[in-house]
C-alpha cells in the first residue's frame, strides 16, 4: 500500500517511530531515508533553511525579558549559527548554486518560558533533521562540512535542554527525520 | 586468532586475549610492535574487520569503555546530584550503542570485536568531570571523524544517531565542569590514533 506522498505504509510507519524514539535508528533509519531526491545541493539548501530558523529564534528570544545566563547562552548559540548559515552559503556557492535569504519567521513565545520551549523544539528538530539528510550526501566533503555543524547542534540541544531543566538527551538514539517531516514542522514558525 | 595478532598481544602487558582490540590500541602507538605499528593514523587494522565493520569495532570499543566508565563512576558513588543523573542516563545510553553497533557489524557479515578490560581512577568529583568529559568529548570527535568514511548508507543512518547523541554527553559535562559546551562553531573531528591514544589508559590489554 501507497501513501499519498509515494513511500510505502511499511516506511510510513517506521519513520512515524523514529521520530518517537521509540525505536532504536539502527539499521531501519536507512530504508526510512531512501525516499528524498534533489541531490547534495538540495540537502544543503535545506540546511541552511534550518540554520537561518534558529537564528531567527535567537534573535527573537533576545528581544525578550531573559536572565543573564540565558541571554549569554542565547547570544553564544547564535554566533554558532551565524557561522553555520555563512558556511552553508559558501558550500552552496561550491556546488554551483545561490543561496536563499531567510524567509520570515514568527514566533510567538513573548516570555523566557515560552522561548525555552520553542528553542528545545527546534534544536532537537534540527539534530533530527541534519541525522536525516546527513546520510544521503553523496560528497565526502559537504558530508564532513554537515557533519561538523551537525555535531555542534547535538552541544546545542543539550545545552539548551539544561538550560531549561531537562535532561540533555531525548533518547540514546537521535531521531532521524526526512525532509518533509521537517519542513512541516518548520511551517509552524513560518510568517504568512 | 591469527600469529601476527598473538605477536602483537604477547608485547602488551598481559591479560585475556580479546580478538582484534590489540589491532586496535596498536594504533595508539602505545604498546605492541611490527606492522600495526606502521598503520596510518587513518586506517583500522583489518583484524578489527575490515571497511565499516572496522569502524562499527572501533566506535563499539569506544562505547565498551564508555559504559564501564559510568559503571564505575555510579556504582563507586564518584559522582552526586545532577552529574549523577547524567551517568546513569548516558551509561544506558552507551548500552544501547553498544547493542546498535553489535547489531550493525552482524548485519555485514563481520565478527563483533569482544568486549576489552577497563580501569579507571577516580579521584574527587572535579576530577570525575574532567574525566568524563575527556572521554565524551573523544567519543563525539571519533565518530565526526569516521562519518565519510563509512561505506554503507544504513550503518552512516545509524552511526549518525549515535554520534548527535555523543555530541550531547560531551556538551553536558562540559558545562558541569565550568567549561564551554562547545570548541567552536563547527564540531572538530579526531583521528583513530589520536582517540585510541586519549583513551587507552582506560584499557587493561
Amino acid at each position: 500500500m501507497t501513501q499519498a506522498d509515494g513511500t510505502t505504509r511499511e516506511v510510513f510507519l517506521m519513520r512515524g517511530l523514529l521520530a518517537a524514539g521509540a525505536v532504536a535508528a539502527g539499521p531501519l533509519a536507512g530504508r526510512a531515508l531512501a525516499q528524498s531526491g534533489g541531490g547534495d545541493l538540495a540537502v544543503v539548501r535545506f540546511a541552511l533553511l534550518l540554520e537561518q530558523l534558529e537564528v531567527a529564534m535567537f534573535s527573537h528570544g533576545l528581544t525578550l525579558a531573559l536572565t543573564p545566563g540565558l541571554k549569554g547562552a542565547a547570544q553564544d548559540l547564535m554566533n554558532d549559527d551565524v557561522v553555520h548559515v555563512t558556511t552553508l552559503e559558501k558550500t552552496i556557492g561550491k556546488l554551483g548554486g545561490t543561496p536563499a535569504t531567510a524567509p520570515a519567521f514568527q514566533f510567538a513565545a513573548r516570555g523566557e518560558k515560552g522561548f525555552l520551549a520553542t528553542a528545545v523544539a527546534i534544536e532537537d528538530l534540527v539534530v533530527s533533521a541534519y541525522n536525516g539528510m546527513a546520510a544521503l550526501l553523496k560528497g565526502k566533503g559537504v558530508l564532513r562540512t554537515i557533519g561538523a555543524i551537525a555535531g555542534t547542534e547535538g552541544r546545542h540541544a543539550a545545552t539548551i535542554r539544561i538550560g531549561s531543566g531537562l535532561p540533555p538527551t531525548q533518547a540514546a538514539f537521535d531521531p532521524a527525520k526526512t525532509q518533509a517531516e521537517v519542513r512541516s514542522t518548520v511551517s509552524l514558525w513560518l510568517g504568512q | 586468532m591469527s600469529a601476527a595478532a598473538t605477536t602483537r598481544r604477547g608485547l602488551l602487558t598481559g591479560g585475556a586475549p580479546v580478538a582484534g582490540l590489540a589491532g586496535i590500541l596498536a594504533l595508539a602507538g602505545c604498546g605492541g610492535s611490527g606492522a600495526a605499528e606502521t598503520t596510518t593514523a587513518a586506517a583500522v587494522p583489518t583484524d578489527a574487520g575490515p571497511g565499516d565493520v572496522g569502524i562499527l569495532n572501533y566506535a563499539l570499543v569506544l562505547e565498551y569503555i564508555e559504559a564501564d566508565f559510568y559503571d564505575r563512576v555510579v556504582t563507586a558513588g564518584a559522582l552526586r546530584g545532577q552529574a549523577l543523573e547524567f551517568a546513569k542516563t548516558f551509561g544506558d545510553n552507551e548500552q544501547e550503542h553498544v547493542d546498535t553497533l553489535g547489531a550493525s557489524a552482524r548485519r555485514l557479515g563481520g565478527k563483533v570485536i569482544a568486549r576489552p578490560k577497563t580501569r579507571f581512577t577516580l579521584g574527587e568529583p572535579a576530577a570525575v568531570l574532567e574525566l568524563a568529559a575527556t572521554i565524551e568529548n573523544a567519543g563525539a570527535a571519533a565518530y565526526l571523524a569516521q562519518l565519510p568514511r563509512i561505506k554503507d548508507p544504513e550503518t552512516l543512518a545509524a552511526v549518525l544517531t549515535i554520534h548527535s547523541v555523543e555530541a550531547r554527553h560531551a556538551a553536558a559535562f562540559d558545562i558541569l565542569r565550568g567549561g564551554h559546551a562547545t570548541n567552536g562553531p563547527l564540531a572538530k573531528p579526531r583521528s583513530a590514533s589520536g582517540v585510541l591514544r586519549a583513551v587507552r589508559p582506560f584499557v587493561v590489554s
